[in-house]
C-alpha cells in the first residue's frame, strides 16, 4: 500500500504543469522539425526524416529529462531539507527509491512518447508510422536504464545533475561511435538497437550524429535484456545504498 | 523510553555530540542548549536520521536508524521551515498521514482533526509558499502528531508562534504528557522551557552538562552571585535603602545616576524584598532585570560550579 502512495504522489508531482511545460514545448518543436526536415536535409523519403529527428532530438532529450527528473528524487529533498520528513516515517527506505523511480521513469517515458508521437505526426502527417510503437518501447527501456544510472549517481555524489548532463551529452554522444565493442558501454547504443533503425537509412553522417552507426552490432533482444538487467541491478544497489547510508540536509554535514 | 548510552557523533573532525548518556522517560523533557550545542544532532540521532559514531541510541529498546518500527511510535517536528512549497498545508499533512500507514479515509479524518487543532483548517488549502513562519510551525506540529505517536520530538517548536499559540501548544504538550507520552522539546531559551517542564537535559558544545530537575539547577545557580540591574529616578537613595538588605553582596551606581548594578545572593528572596520596598515604601522603580536570566549565564554558572 505504501509503495502505491509513494508512486502516486511522485507521479502526480512529476506531471505538474510547471514541470511539463518545457518538455511539451520541445515536443512541439520536434513535430515542427519533423514537418520541415526534408527542406534542410537531402533525405529521400519520410522514413529517413523521421529516423533523423527521432535519433537527433527524441533520444537526446531522453537522458536530459531523465537526469532532471531522477536526480530530484532524493537530491532535491536533501537540498530543500525536506528529507527529514520522509526518513522519520514508518516506511522502509527502499520503498521511496522504488516508488519514486518508477513514477519518474513513467513520466520520462510519457515525455519521450509524446516527443516520438509529435515527430511522427510532423513527418508523416498521420499516425501510420510502423516504427512508432517499437520506438516508444525503446524510449521506455531507455528511461528505465538512464533512470537507474542517474539515481545511483545522485545518491552517491552531490550536485549529481551536472555529472548526469555531462554523461548525457558527452559520453552518450561520443561512445556509440567509437570502435566496435566499446559502444556497448553506451545506453544509447542499446536503445538504438531496440529501435532497430538501419544506419544506412538515415545516412552515415546522420547515423553517427544520432549514435546509431554501430547499433546493429547489438541485437534487439540483446539490447532489451541487457538494459533491463542493467536497470534492475542499479536500482537494487540504489535501494541498498539509500537504506544503509545517512541522508541529511547538505550543509549540516559540511 | 529513549536511552542514550555514551553516544557520540562526529562530522569529520567536528564533534556534534560528545559521550552523552541519558534516559528520557514519559513526560516533557526539555533539551536546552545554545545554538550549535548539538541539540539538532541529538534529535537526529534519536529520530534515526543519523547513526552514532560511538555508543548507542535506543528507542523502546530498538536502534532507530532506518527502522520503520521505531517511526510508528515517533513523531518529529524539525526546526527547519522547509516544505514542498507547492503543496497545500492540507495535502502535506495528508501525505504524511498516508506515509504513516493510515488509510485514505483515516488520513483524511486525522488531517482535518489536526488542522483544526493547530488552527489551520480555514487556511490549509492555500499553497505553503504563502505561509508565514507561525503557519508553517503549526503545519509542522500537525504532521508530527498525525499518527498519534508515543514519542514526540519537537525541535524549537515555539519559534514563530505568537503568545496565544505558545500557550496553546504548551497546554497540549502538557495534556499529551499526562497521557503518558514521551515528549522532548528543544530550545535555546531558558524562560520558554521553564514554563513547560522541570525535567531537562542541558547540552553545551556537544556535552551533556546537566540533567534532571530544573529547580535543582536553579538552586545551584542561585548559590552564585546573581546580577541585577535596576533603573530608578533616585538611584542613589534606593542604593542606600537596598544596601541594608542581607542578600546584597555588592552595589554600584551608574554614571547617569539612574541605574543600579547589584550582585545578590538568593535572588528569589531579593526580588521579594525589592517588591515590598517598591510598594510599601513607594520607591519609584522604572524597571529591573537580570542579565543572568539567560542560558549563557546558566552555562557559565554550571561550568564554574
Amino acid at each position: 500500500m505504501m509503495l502505491g502512495v509513494i508512486f502516486g504522489e511522485a507521479f502526480r508531482d512529476a506531471l505538474r504543469p510547471s514541470r511539463l511545460f518545457v518538455w511539451l514545448a520541445l515536443c512541439l518543436i520536434f513535430g515542427l522539425l519533423g514537418a520541415t526536415w526534408y527542406r534542410f536535409q537531402s533525405v529521400d523519403n519520410l522514413q529517413d526524416a523521421y529516423i533523423a529527428v527521432y535519433g537527433l532530438c527524441v533520444l537526446r532529450i531522453l537522458p536530459l529529462a531523465s537526469a532532471i527528473y531522477i536526480t530530484s528524487i532524493i537530491g532535491k529533498e536533501v537540498d530543500q531539507k525536506t528529507i527529514g520528513y520522509l526518513l522519520t516515517r514508518p516506511v522502509p527506505r527502499w520503498q521511496y527509491i522504488v516508488g519514486r523511480y518508477f513514477a519518474n521513469c513513467l513520466a520520462v517515458t510519457l515525455i519521450g512518447a509524446v516527443a516520438t508521437f509529435a515527430t511522427s505526426i510532423g513527418v508523416y502527417r498521420s499516425l501510420s508510422n510502423p516504427m512508432m510503437l517499437m520506438d516508444i518501447a525503446a524510449v521506455a527501456v531507455g528511461s528505465l536504464a538512464y533512470g537507474a544510472l542517474f539515481l545511483l549517481i545522485s545518491l552517491i555524489i552531490n550536485r549529481a545533475l551536472i555529472v548526469c548532463v555531462v554523461f548525457a551529452f558527452g559520453w552518450e554522444i561520443s561512445v556509440p561511435n567509437l570502435a566496435i565493442g566499446i559502444q556497448k558501454l553506451s545506453i544509447l547504443s542499446h536503445i538504438q538497437a531496440i529501435a532497430d533503425h538501419k544506419a544506412s537509412e538515415a545516412g552515415n553522417l546522420m547515423a553517427m550524429a544520432s549514435g546509431s552507426a554501430n547499433a546493429e552490432l547489438i541485437g534487439r533482444t540483446g539490447g532489451f535484456v541487457t538494459m533491463i538487467i542493467f536497470s534492475a541491478v542499479l536500482l537494487a544497489i540504489s535501494a541498498w545504498w539509500f537504506t544503509h547510508f545517512e541522508f541529511v540536509p547538505r550543509e549540516d554535514t559540511e | 523510553m529513549i536511552e542514550l548510552q555514551n553516544t557520540s557523533r562526529w562530522y569529520g573532525q567536528v564533534i556534534g555530540v560528545n559521550d552523552v548518556t541519558a534516559k528520557i522517560t514519559p513526560g516533557i523533557t526539555a533539551l536546552l542548549g545554545m545554538n550549535g550545542s548539538g541539540k539538532t544532532t541529538l534529535i537526529r540521532l534519536i529520530t534515526g536520521q543519523l547513526r552514532p559514531t560511538t555508543g548507542r541510541v535506543l528507542v523502546h529498546g530498538m536502534e532507530p536508524f532506518a527502522n520503520p518500527e521505531v517511526f510508528k511510535k515517533l513523531g518529529y517536528c524539525p526546526e527547519i521551515d522547509n516544505f514542498y512549497e507547492h503543496y497545500s498545508g492540507r495535502r502535506f499533512v495528508n501525505f504524511m498521514a498516508r506515509l504513516s500507514g493510515l488509510t485514505a479515509k483515516q488520513a483524511s479524518d486525522k488531517t482535518e482533526e489536526l488542522l483544526h487543532w493547530v488552527g489551520m483548517s480555514d487556511r490549509a488549502d492555500k499553497s505553503i509558499k504563502g505561509y508565514s513562519k507561525g503557519m508553517r510551525q503549526r503545519i509542522k506540529l500537525a504532521q508530527a502528531m498525525v499518527h498519534n505517536p508515543d514519542i514526540i520530538l519537537l525541535d524549537e517548536p515555539l519559534n514563530g508562534l505568537d503568545p496565544v499559540g505558545r500557550h496553546e501548544l504548551m497546554s497540549v504538550l502538557e495534556a499529551l504528557a499526562n497521557q503518558g507520552k514521551t515528549i522532548m522539546v528543544s530550545s535555546h531559551i531558558l524562560f520558554e522551557v521553564e514554563q513547560m517542564t522541570r525535567s531537562l537535559l542541558l547540552l553545551h558544545r556537544g556535552r551533556l552538562l546537566a540533567t534532571g530537575d530544573l529547580q535543582a539547577i536553579r538552586q545551584l545557580i542561585d548559590k552564585h552571585p546573581h546580577k541585577v540591574r535596576i533603573e530608578a529616578e533616585d538611584a542613589r537613595g534606593l542604593a542606600s535603602r537596598l544596601s541594608s538588605l542581607p542578600n546584597v553582596i555588592s552595589l554600584r551606581i551608574a554614571d547617569n545616576n539612574r541605574e543600579l548594578h547589584l550582585e545578590v545572593n538568593d535572588p528569589d528572596s531579593f526580588y521579594e524584598a525589592l517588591t515590598s520596598i517598591a510598594v510599601d515604601e513607594s520607591w519609584p522603580i522604572a524597571s529591573f532585570n537580570s542579565p543572568d536570566n539567560n542560558l549563557e549565564s546558566v552555562f557559565r554558572y554550571l561550568v564554574e560550579a
